[in-house]
């Protein structure tokens, strides 16, 4: 009898086949790139921590689209680079790199708080990684995928893609929403991502009552860490003299989901 | 031939395709990981390499999320992906290199799980018949390997490798036969068969 080299002996010769997973970097790359269909969506988990991806991805989806559909600006003529948040990121895209902004990724970089995504690492799924901004350990990451394509990670959760600099069009910021953790911290505070013309060099979150929360020396991007129980109203930018460039609201976040009760 | 004995899930599937189709990012990420994971396996079986495989997979899985409003039945993603596989495989089959040193060939690539093979098996040799088989299957024409790795991989039945292959079930039935034929006849693979069945 001849013996036949299917059935069990077939398996066993596949069984690494059989056996494969795609890495969470993998996952985290077609999340990115598949954006328009899957409506911006969770990458790699942080280890630990309470995480809300449905809430802040549907949260950041919505304020994305808000930003890039609408117009939000106060100033009528924001028409040059500068003072558009796609200006901000066309330089490096276009093969500058002392053009980009924020820093690059370090290949030590302190993750105090949520791991830095390791395929940020992969020089072959993510070109130039750079940090754009942080606060309180939360950081806003960018890279140029492998399509060319520009892509931020909020956090180590949230992924955004964007095939090309028009489609960030030309409003002065871009609330791209709060990351993968319900709270960023013992306090109940949330990490809330966006990206900012380079015109913009401080960004102010206003809330329903009390002082509005600042962060300045912003460059191409912004982490506020938010306190939702105060009502959280809007984003404001403002230039190097103080004057207000951009706002954008950001109600359509559902803040209660974000509500900290205590640990 | 034991077709269909793969842990299917369809009543989860469809309910993470009708999440997605209502917004919900979760859903995006549990589809992309199944979508992906059906390619990769489908493809590192063909292609050798896992740098390779995950090319494609990716392709397919990023094909799929984006396309995801053509599927009218929301059961039937596991099929739409498998055919989604068969066309970008297909198309890099035609159109690949050979895979460089640098790539990690399938045949030495650690297992998470072990089939069932022999107890006394030695593992150098399992290897180096794994990369026999993957020498012999780089001989049969594209559609011959992919109803091949459907079959052993995925286990599907010939109705679905023939949905995934667009063909008729008997075409399938063909490609199977023709390409077991073609590997029975590569000595080493018969040896190994021998060795395998204790001689």
């Amino acid at each position: 009898m001849v013996p036949d080299p299917d059935g069990i002996l077939m398996r066993a010769l596949l069984a690494p086949a059989r056996a494969l997973e795609p890495s969470e970097e993998e996952i985290a790359n077609v999340l990115a790139r598949a954006r328009p269909s899957s409506r911006g969506s969770g990458a790699s988990r942080p280890a630990s921590g309470r995480l809300r991806p449905l809430a802040a991805a549907l949260a950041a989806l919505l304020l994305v689209a808000a930003a890039i559909w609408s117009v939000p600006t106060t100033r009528a003529a924001l028409e040059d680079a500068g003072a558009s948040v796609g200006g901000a990121f066309s330089g490096w895209l276009g093969g500058d790199a002392a053009e980009a902004p924020g820093r690059p990724l370090r290949s030590d970089e302190p993750a105090p708080v949520e791991p830095t995504p390791t395929f940020l690492y992969d020089h072959k799924a993510a070109k130039e990684p750079r940090v754009i901004a942080e606060a309180g350990g939360y950081k806003l990451y960018s890279y140029i995928g492998s399509s060319g394509g520009l892509n931020f990670l909020l956090g180590g959760g949230i992924g955004f893609g964007f095939e090309n600099i028009a489609e960030l069009g030309k409003a002065p910021l871009h609330v791209l929403g709060p990351g993968a953790r319900q709270h960023a911290d013992a306090e109940g505070h949330v990490a809330l991502f966006g990206i900012a013309a380079r015109s913009v060099k401080s960004v102010e979150l206003t809330y329903e009552s009390g002082p509005p929360l600042r962060v300045d020396g912003v460059d191409g991007g912004f982490v506020l860490l938010a306190k939702p129980a105060r009502g959280p109203r809007e984003v404001v930018a403002l230039d190097s003299h103080g004057e207000v460039v951009g706002r954008q609201s950001v109600d359509e976040i559902d803040w209660r989901h974000y509500l900290y009760s205590g640990p | 031939m034991e077709p269909n004995s793969r842990q299917a899930e369809p009543k989860s599937v469809a309910a993470e395709v009708r999440r997605l189709r209502g917004g919900d990012p979760e859903a995006a990420e549990a589809l992309a990981r199944r979508g992906m994971r059906l390619a990769l396996q489908t493809a590192a079986a063909l292609l050798e390499s896992r740098e390779e495989a995950s090319d494609i997979a990716q392709d397919v899985a990023v094909d799929a999320l984006r396309s995801l409003g053509k599927l009218r039945d929301p059961e039937a993603f596991d099929a739409w992906v498998h055919r989604i596989t068969v066309r970008h495989t297909i198309r890099r089959l035609k159109h690949r290199r050979r895979a460089r040193e640098a790539e990690t060939p399938l045949a030495l690539l650690a297992e998470a799980a072990q089939p069932p093979v022999p107890q006394d098996t030695d593992p150098d040799a399992l290897i180096a018949a794994r990369q026999t088989l993957a020498t012999a299957l780089t001989s049969l024409p594209a559609r011959q390997r992919l109803a091949l790795a459907l079959r052993y991989v995925h286990d599907l039945s010939d109705g679905e490798i023939a949905a995934a292959l667009g063909c008729r079930e008997g075409t399938v039935h063909a490609l199977l036969s023709r390409g077991r034929r073609t590997l029975r006849r590569d000595p080493q693979l018969i040896e190994i068969a021998i060795e395998f069945r204790g001689g």
